[in-house]
């Protein structure tokens, strides 16, 4: 079932926008660049021709220019060039201005940032289930597994205290679709630089109580330091 | 309240083009070639990347490195290819965004013009998507918050197992391999880019690519003098132990991240894809404007491909005879395509007037004003002219069109006015039978601002018919100091007052065989 999901999860927009994609490039002129029709490729031979005829130039030599004589001679005079280096000055200016100024202040001083980053998965909603011989029996050779699990995962909940003050507390769905996978939480928290007393606290269990891990630490952030935060099953939490 | 928005922003706009015609001219016009202009510096941007890339190296530790090596010690040429790489990049955001903002202003984006339009959008994404992998792969302080921020933008999705943004964690979490996709990515997308600006003109008739060459070189010159004068630096290199403080951004690209850090990602990913898709439907929105599309007429068609040459949205296609007639091909128009200027139908050598009224029929008609009307307008129009006056002031007949100035007010006794769907529909017989069979001594024809014409290639079809370089051509007999063209913008009616004086009193004093016309069945002496 899983695999099916998986496999629909990337089938499915194919499916659905690839022959729409197929079709629009088609109509933009993929099919005359395919399999142009001869009505197409006469129109093309025709579009030759006439590129060519007035590619000799014949016509252009014995015509008398009046009216598209202005074309060839803008833009030329002295008094327009200095112009135009005016404007091109006044456009470099606003371009080079630009990709670089004003300044944006991202972090202000003495300021520090907290990164929580951590995928962890919860408990299993259900308690795993021992079988018993005739349970095992009935499965196919294959999936004799001794224990029944069951897939869905609970919740992980995930807090941060700075100096008594609770400056995150999120709870998070197991990923998948069948709530199967780990929790995941991102935040860039922002802090005064400084000594402080930070406590972290993660609830993974499926009873909803109380905490599973919990760090108290002392620590002092320099401005502009970044400290990061994830977790991992065997060493709990780890400051970075 | 698009419209109202067109009409405030409209006049202003038109004023600000105005000012770049005195140092540029008409076809210099950088305000009329910010397609082009785009794809020029699309170009400047491809091959100075190709240069630097060759010195670039591709690895978390070395890329800073390398950048600043071209920046510092190779100032004189790698480093002015990278300022060039930047510069150009970032003047490319500026003519398109101006670009696509004046197709807006001007009406240029509905009706035939969706295709172009609509495509259009991808190419913001796409050219803003360029940029930033770019930026990343300075590995600078600025990468570092443009890479952090833009993951953390695509990990809002939610389409990721792991957040992208854990790459750039902690010192050591960007590996070398995370690196190179970021290449990959800045190669790619810039690829994507060209294609989608090849679809963006598939709709268009001989799509102007390439700026002029003056216009051109002068760009290139100012960015090079650019390039050396205040030259690309980069920020200190990239550390994720450290938090970067004060940023110079490049706000042609990076406009959006500090409403990010704001708004946050979730409002972010709602405004771009909500103004992205407005932006991209507005062609259908109401007003929406259908004129009825030409039709072809297969008994005076021979398929001599004029038509199918002067289209200036490719609405004509030549397709194989299907009324058994001795010629190999017949027009054959495209309704999605056709803006009903009549291009077409000036460019077709049976639209004469110098017929029977019963045989009056061009190969090519607009239906709402066919060749037979067309003369019934001008006949119309002529006959309001007061008798010829040695005293008074010349007859004039004055063309105008849809999109040009209102020429409505300059009727009187010796003007005579005639309102088309574009200059370019006037096929150059009419000027001659104006001439030759009427008391006018003088034609004008005004239209859209020079270089601007609405339906793109009015004025240059007419100007090139009256000076013999595209059929049908102004037959040599007509007096050419007896026709003056004058090309003006909606907020220019006294440029066309102006103009239209200074006409007629050339007229008045022109010699007396040039005043009053030489008979059709001579030449007329060179003007």
């Amino acid at each position: 079932m899983a695999e099916l999901t998986t496999v629909a999860f990337y089938l499915v927009p194919i499916v659905l926008f690839g022959p729409l994609l197929f079709f629009v490039l088609w109509q933009l002129g993929l099919k005359d660049v395919i399999r142009p029709s001869e009505a197409l490729k006469a129109s093309r031979q025709a579009a030759r021709q006439a590129a060519k005829d007035a590619a000799s130039g014949e016509a252009r030599k014995q015509a008398k220019v009046h009216f598209t004589k202005h074309r060839r001679e803008e833009g030329r005079s002295p008094v327009r060039l200095i112009l135009q280096a005016v404007c091109y000055v006044g456009f470099a200016a606003l371009i080079g201005y630009l990709s670089a100024r004003p300044t944006y202040t991202w972090l202000g001083p003495d300021l520090a940032e907290i990164k929580l980053s951590l995928s962890h998965p919860g408990q299993h909603v259900a308690p795993c289930v021992k079988r018993t011989r005739e349970e095992l029996m009935a499965l196919p050779p294959n999936m004799r597994a001794p224990q029944k699990c069951s897939r869905e995962r609970v919740p992980v909940t995930l807090q941060m205290e700075l100096d008594g003050d609770l400056l995150f507390d999120r709870t998070r769905k197991p990923e998948g679709l069948s709530g199967d996978g780990a929790s995941t939480f991102y935040a860039r928290l922002r802090v005064p630089a400084g000594e402080h007393r930070l406590v972290l606290r993660l609830r993974d269990n499926r009873t909803g109580e109380g905490f599973d891990a919990v760090k108290d630490v002392a620590l002092t952030l320099e401005p502009a330091q970044l400290l990061a935060i994830t977790y991992r099953t065997d060493q709990g939490f780890v400051l970075r | 309240m698009l419209k109202v928005i067109q009409t405030t922003l409209q006049g202003p706009l038109l004023r600000a083009e105005g000012l770049f015609d005195h140092p540029f001219g008409a076809h210099w016009n950088p305000m009329r070639q910010l397609g082009t202009l785009s794809f020029f510096f699309y170009w400047i941007v491809a091959v100075s990347g190709i240069f630097v890339y060759v010195f670039f190296e591709t690895s978390v530790t070395g890329a800073h490195g390398s950048i600043e090596y071209m920046t510092v010690q190779q100032w004189y040429f790698a480093g002015v290819m990278r300022s060039l790489h930047r510069y150009a990049s970032d003047a490319m955001v500026m003519t398109t965004v101006l670009h696509m903002s004046r197709e807006f202003i001007t009406d240029r984006y509905r009706g035939v013009r969706w295709f172009t339009w609509f495509t259009g959008v991808p190419i913001l994404w796409f050219l803003y998507g360029s940029g930033i992998s770019g930026y990343w792969l300075v590995w600078d302080q600025l990468a570092q918050y443009v890479a952090i921020g833009s993951m953390e933008w695509l990990d809002w999705l939610g389409i990721f197992g792991e957040p992208i943004a854990n790459n750039f964690l902690t010192r050591g979490s960007l590996g070398d391999r995370f690196f190179s996709l970021l290449v990959f990515m800045h190669i790619f997308l810039p690829l994507f880019l060209l294609f989608i600006m090849w679809i963006h003109l598939l709709k268009i008739n001989r799509p102007r690519i390439n700026p002029p060459g003056g216009l051109a070189l002068g760009s290139l010159l100012m960015l090079i003098a650019l390039s050396l004068v205040y030259p690309a630096t980069s920020h200190p290199p990239a550390d994720l132990g450290t938090v970067p403080t004060v940023l110079g951004l490049d706000w042609f690209y990076m406009i959006l991240y500090p409403v990010f850090d704001t708004w946050g990602a979730g409002m972010m990913w709602a405004a771009a894809l909500g103004v992205s898709m407005f932006v991209a439907f507005m062609p259908w929105l109401p007003p929406l404007r259908r004129a009825k599309p030409a039709e072809v007429q297969l008994d005076k068609c021979n398929g001599c491909t004029r038509c199918f040459e002067d289209c200036p949205f490719g609405a004509i296609s030549m397709k194989p005879r299907s009324d058994g007639r001795p010629y190999t091909q017949e027009a054959v128009v495209d309704p999605r395509y056709c803006t009903s200027c009549g291009l077409c139908v000036g460019s077709c050598p049976v639209s004469t007037p110098f017929r029977k009224t019963d045989q009056l029929l061009s190969g090519i008609e607009i239906p709402g004003l066919t060749l037979r009307l067309l003369r019934e307008k001008v006949d119309a129009a002529v006959a309001g002219l007061a008798p010829p006056d040695p005293a008074g002031k010349p007859g004039v007949v004055l063309f105008g069109c849809d999109h040009g100035a209102d020429i409505e007010q300059f009727q009187d006794g010796s003007v005579a006015v005639v309102r088309i769907p574009c200059v370019g529909m006037l096929a150059p017989s009419f000027i001659d039978y104006i001439l030759s069979r009427s008391g006018a001594a003088g034609v004008m024809l005004s239209g859209c601002r020079d270089g601007d014409c609405y339906h793109r290639l009015g004025i240059r079809w007419t100007e090139d018919r009256m000076d013999g370089l595209r059929d049908p051509y102004l037959r040599e007999r007509v007096p050419r100091a007896r026709i003056r063209t004058l090309w003006a913008a909606p907020n220019e009616p006294g440029k066309i007052g102006r103009g239209l004086a200074t006409f007629q009193a050339d007229l008045a004093a022109a010699p007396a065989d040039i005043q009053a016309g030489e008979p059709a069945d001579k030449p007329a002496p060179a003007a």
